[in-house]
């Protein structure tokens, strides 16, 4: 791992240089840092819970982004310093306005259930949306330290190194919570899955 | 490195990158030999490897588009200021500092050492950003805006609703992220342009009228709560809207 000063990209940000500007002709980083979007609105999503929060933060994690751009390292991976920013500033949120109430996610519940439609025959369907909306409840259902390691992981496909940097845990933290956070989400599922099971064998 | 796998902790240790496929090959060995040998350890590593097929399989579902207009809204923040930028520039680095100083911890704002300036400066910030990126266009009801605040945030604000008198019409309301969401921004036109009100459920000493990058910004804290009018150069008539918001605003 390759960020520039061992401390990390935000601490960085509150101790900006002379100059926090982004090198104005620098389009390829603009394009690219770009590019994560979904990725990042994604992710804060699974952190927020909430549409118009996951918005709020992912703007946000794009002004500083490039308010800062001159500190990013060329070579390192952009997407992890993107995600080490939006992490950094959901945590100072979280940590300034204590847990809000939050709403469940049901938008991503149907949206599961809305993509399952590329299968072919009734029957599998009706499997693959089970699935989808079983995975999305115990994926929700983790607790957050072991969904976001496993998020990072599986779905983001970041290094554990990089993980580490993000989460600001050691690496063995990070491979602690990503096997515990998947064998949970393993059996939670099965436990789910049993019992659609025997709802729909019931009926 | 394959001495140090001699019982099972050892290998939940390593199960990970063993099932992501990255232990160097001793230690796949090592551990592929336990497992032979080890019921629990077998079905943890199973586990292991079905929770994550499962959410590798499924990642395009999991995943979230985001919506259209966010990665506009996001490029916005690229692009050099429109305005004042020979200004604004020489005025980045205190900006930045107090913006940021701000951003660090609700708790620092109150140790800044002159908390005043440091907060106005970081809402004409904000109020430049949120007027460059927000819906302005539309009116909105206050009493609309107070049931939204109540319901998303969870804590109550008065919000002073248009009054045709002081040409003053309520365009939005959101959170303010420059206090890390700590405070209320409610977004106005005032005679056509531009002005924030933010409130700040915190209180923090001194009444002011300050002046910070090019933006006039009055600063007053009742009960517990600063607010903070905010809105470009010098107008005439501004004391008039601050006491008209005074007068309104809890």
């Amino acid at each position: 791992m390759a960020f520039r000063r061992s401390g990390r990209p935000p601490a960085d940000l509150r101790n900006p240089g002379t100059d926090a500007g982004r090198d104005p002709g620098d389009d390829a980083f603009v394009r690219e840092a770009l590019s994560y979007v979904d990725s990042l609105y994604g992710t804060a999503l699974r952190l927020t819970r909430r549409p118009q929060d996951a918005e709020d933060l992912v703007q946000d994690t794009y002004l500083k982004a490039f308010r800062a751009a001159h500190q990013f390292e060329r070579g390192t991976n952009l997407k992890a310093w993107l995600f080490t920013i939006l992490h950094n500033t959901f945590r100072n949120i979280r940590r300034n306005v204590g847990r809000s109430p939050i709403e469940v996610d049901s938008e991503a519940v149907d949206r599961a259930a809305d993509d399952a439609a590329g299968e072919h025959t009734p029957e599998q369907l009706l499997t693959r949306a089970t699935l989808d909306v079983d995975l999305q409840a115990a994926l929700d259902a983790l607790p957050d330290a072991f969904r976001q390691a496993v998020w990072l992981r599986d779905v983001e496909e970041l290094s554990y190194a990089e993980i580490a940097q993000v989460l600001e845990v050691p690496i063995g933290t990070v491979m602690s919570r990503i096997s515990r956070g998947r064998r949970a989400l393993y059996e939670g599922l099965q436990e789910r899955r049993g019992s659609t099971a025997r709802h729909l064998a019931s009926r | 490195m394959a001495d140090e796998i001699r019982n099972c902790r050892d290998v939940e240790a390593r199960l990970t990158p063993y099932v992501d496929g990255e232990s160097a090959g001793d230690v796949r060995r090592a551990i592929d030999a336990h497992l032979t040998a080890c019921a629990p350890c077998r079905d943890e590593a199973a586990a292991e490897r079905g929770g994550r097929e499962l959410i590798r399989e499924h990642r395009d579902v999991l995943r979230a588009a985001a919506p259209m207009a966010l990665r506009d809204r996001c490029a916005v923040h690229a692009r050099p200021p429109r305005a004042g930028r020979t200004m604004l520039r020489r005025w980045v680095p205190l900006s930045l500092a107090a913006t940021l100083l701000l951003a660090a911890a609700g708790a620092t704002i109150f140790s800044i050492t002159n908390p005043t300036e440091a907060l106005a400066a970081g809402f004409a910030l904000d109020h430049m950003k949120c007027f460059r990126v927000c819906d302005t266009d539309h009116p909105l009801d206050a009493s609309t805006a107070e049931s939204m605040w109540q319901k998303v945030e969870g804590w109550r604000i008065v919000v002073p609703p248009s009054d045709p008198a002081e040409r003053l019409e309520l365009v939005n309301v959101r959170r303010c992220l420059s206090t890390d969401g700590l405070a209320a921004h409610l977004l106005y036109r005032w005679r056509g342009e531009p002005l924030s009100l933010y409130v700040l459920p915190r209180a923090i000493d001194g009444d002011d009228v300050v002046d910070s990058l090019g933006h006039e910004t009055a600063v007053w804290t009742v009960d517990g709560r600063t607010y903070a009018l905010v809105t470009p150069g010098h107008p005439e008539g501004f004391d008039s809207v601050v006491h008209y918001v005074r007068t309104h605003a809890r």
